[in-house]
């Protein structure tokens, strides 16, 4: 008699499905009429295309490197006419290195609908600390405190508008033959070189004799300094979440008096102990000094 | 060669700063937006620094200061306590007027604005307290500073001397503390205390969709989202779209009409019925019109605004 093997793995009777309505799957559509419905979308989004380069003027329009590029004024004109509805925005900040030290990078992320196409697109901007356009000047980097974190925040959102809305409308690559066929004047349009002007050196002094002497510091520097503290201060805020009028508070129960009237040594000393601080442990002081 | 405009453009860039405040401004009380109002006080590092244009204009408007007060005491006038500071505890309020203007016994607040030739037009024809209602959104805020001066310094009457930028013609819009004024007054305190009561509890307002939001400093910061609204009707409608075209090629017609006929009737004004060629007769006869030369300051009273529809018909771009 044979023996029973154990390395078999045990065999049971295949089911074969016979019954017409389970087998019966959505019929493919030809591949001529799935092609047909494709190149009716295409000339759809041709035509609002062609439709929104009509709602703008040359003005709305730069050539970068000779490349049609669509300004902020333009894309609020076109979402006009489409009823463009932007929201679920959010910013948030990442943070990066380079050889110059941390940097932000702010994102803005959000959603545009159209209520006349009743098609939505999500999208993103972003704009950093190192854009040259607010970071750098004639020639060199700016410090920290002269930079205007609003401005990059801001320049993130015009982003993530331009680029949402353009994408909402099928507004993408634009050539110009496309805004000559809609009736912009093209000799209209200016040519524009972002790298130019950034890369000047400072404005040259009038000559003149050279002082003697080193003049002593007058109060404009040492308002100027004051200011870009009190800029640092802000920052110093914004990176950590901190509320400006709370720190401010806190400043006047350390100091006993307002930002406004402090002085240069004041506003260094407490530059320096917030950023001695745990972002926390400072919360809760601030939370008791505004009690 | 030495760039000078550079130079000045360096100097003003240099000017450009954020001036955070604890408290609210009397200069940005009548600012419509609550949501602003609190978070120029919460968080003004998330304000947008104003541009290079803007702090020329600014730069202007404080030399501009100067120059028509020292007009004024030129021309005899007693001007006081310039650039008085002025802090209402109660609502958090703060502001410094530009001077006050001796009238006998009395001490008048007064400010000092210069205007492009555009606004001077429209604040020129306007009642003082329905600067509240211009198309500019920097003018409808000069009323509530003005008033909002004249209730800290307990004075009845208050004074906006407006320059023209361009003919330097001055008008002056008188404030008294009564009726519609007062009421506006109430309205922007009882707003302040709204945004007290927010800046107390660390919060801010919620947005909302106004005309002039995408020029504020806080929208692409704190004001992330906008509505462009309900969008244009897209129709397909041949019948209207023949009536359009007839539209435009009657036009230049009709204009052609009109200046012929303007220039007939320069031609016939006053002269005795002609006939021309056996074909036409032009006739000018005098007739009567009623008018009424109502002086300036009564028809003011009886102004009224009444909603209009008006149609413009433009086109688009031609294709090529």
């Amino acid at each position: 008699m044979q023996e029973k093997r154990n390395d078999l793995v045990p065999v049971s009777e295949e089911v074969i499905v016979t019954d017409p309505e389970i087998l019966s799957v959505e019929k493919p559509i030809p591949i001529e009429e799935a092609i047909k419905g494709i190149e009716d979308k295409l000339v759809y989004f041709q035509k609002i295309k062609h439709l929104c380069i009509k709602f703008t003027n040359p003005f709305d329009w730069v050539l970068q490197k000779g490349v049609p590029y669509l300004m902020e004024s333009g894309t609020q004109k076109i979402a006009i006419p489409f009823g463009v509805n932007v929201d679920n925005v959010e910013m948030r900040t990442e943070w990066a290195e380079d050889e110059r030290g941390r940097y932000a990078i702010y994102i803005v992320k959000g959603r545009a609908y159209s209520r006349k196409l009743n098609r939505e697109v999500w999208d993103e901007g972003v704009c950093t600390e190192r854009d040259k356009f607010f970071a750098f000047a004639y020639g060199q980097w700016k410090p920290k405190y002269e930079i205007d974190i609003a401005s990059i925040i801001k320049k993130a959102h015009t982003n993530f508008y331009n680029r949402v809305i353009k994408r909402l409308l099928a507004l993408t690559s634009i050539t110009k033959e496309e805004l000559k066929q809609a009736g912009i004047d093209l000799s209209k349009l200016s040519d524009i070189d972002y790298s130019s002007k950034k890369d000047e050196k400072l404005p040259s002094k009038p000559k003149g004799r050279p002082p003697k002497e080193v003049p002593p510091k007058r109060p404009f520097d040492e308002d100027k300094e004051k200011e870009a503290k009190r800029g640092q201060i802000m920052d110093f805020c914004k990176i950590n979440n901190l509320i400006y009028a709370e720190v401010a508070q806190l400043f006047k129960v350390k100091y006993k008096r307002e930002f406004a009237n402090a002085s240069l040594d004041q506003l260094l000393n407490y530059k320096d102990y917030l950023q001695g601080q745990k972002p926390e442990d400072l919360r809760k002081e601030i939370a008791e000094a505004t009690a | 060669m030495i760039n000078i405009v550079a130079g000045i453009d360096a100097w003003y860039e240099r000017q450009i700063k954020a001036y955070p405040h604890p408290n609210n401004r009397a200069s940005e009380a009548g600012h419509q937006c609550e949501r602003f109002l609190v978070a120029s006080r919460l968080q003004p590092e998330m304000k947008r620094l104003h541009d290079l244009g803007l702090q020329r204009i600014f730069y202007d408007g404080v030399e501009r200061e100067e120059k028509i007060l020292s007009l004024c005491k030129k021309a005899g006038f007693v001007i006081r306590e310039q650039q008085r500071p002025f802090e209402w505890k109660e609502f958090h309020l703060t502001g410094r007027i530009d001077a006050k203007v001796e009238d006998g016994e009395n001490l008048i607040p007064l400010e000092v604005k210069g205007c492009s030739p555009n606004s001077f037009r429209e604040i020129e024809h306007l009642p003082p307290i329905e600067l509240i209602k211009s198309k500019k959104p920097w003018v409808r805020r000069y009323p509530a500073q003005i008033l909002l001066y004249m209730l800290m310094d307990e004075s009845p009457e208050g004074i906006i001397l407006f320059e023209n930028k361009l003919t330097i013609k001055p008008i002056q819009k008188e404030y008294y503390l009564e009726g519609e004024a007062l009421d506006y007054a109430e309205s922007i305190l009882k707003k302040l205390e709204r945004v007290n009561d927010y800046v107390a509890r660390k919060e801010l307002p919620p947005a909302s969709q106004l005309e002039d939001c995408t020029s504020c400093g806080f929208f692409g910061t704190l004001c992330l989202e906008q509505d462009f609204g309900e969008g244009f009707d897209f129709i397909d409608d041949e019948a209207v779209e023949k009536d359009l075209d007839r539209i435009e090629e009657l036009t230049p017609a009709k204009e052609e009409c009109n200046t012929l006929y303007e220039k007939i009737k320069a031609m016939f004004k006053g002269k005795p019925t002609t006939i021309i060629r056996s074909k036409w007769c032009i006739e000018s006869k005098k007739y009567k019109r009623t008018i009424f030369d109502i002086p300036d300051d009564i028809k003011m009273k009886f102004t009224k605004k009444i909603e209009c529809w008006k149609t413009n018909i433009k086109k688009l771009k031609e294709e090529h």
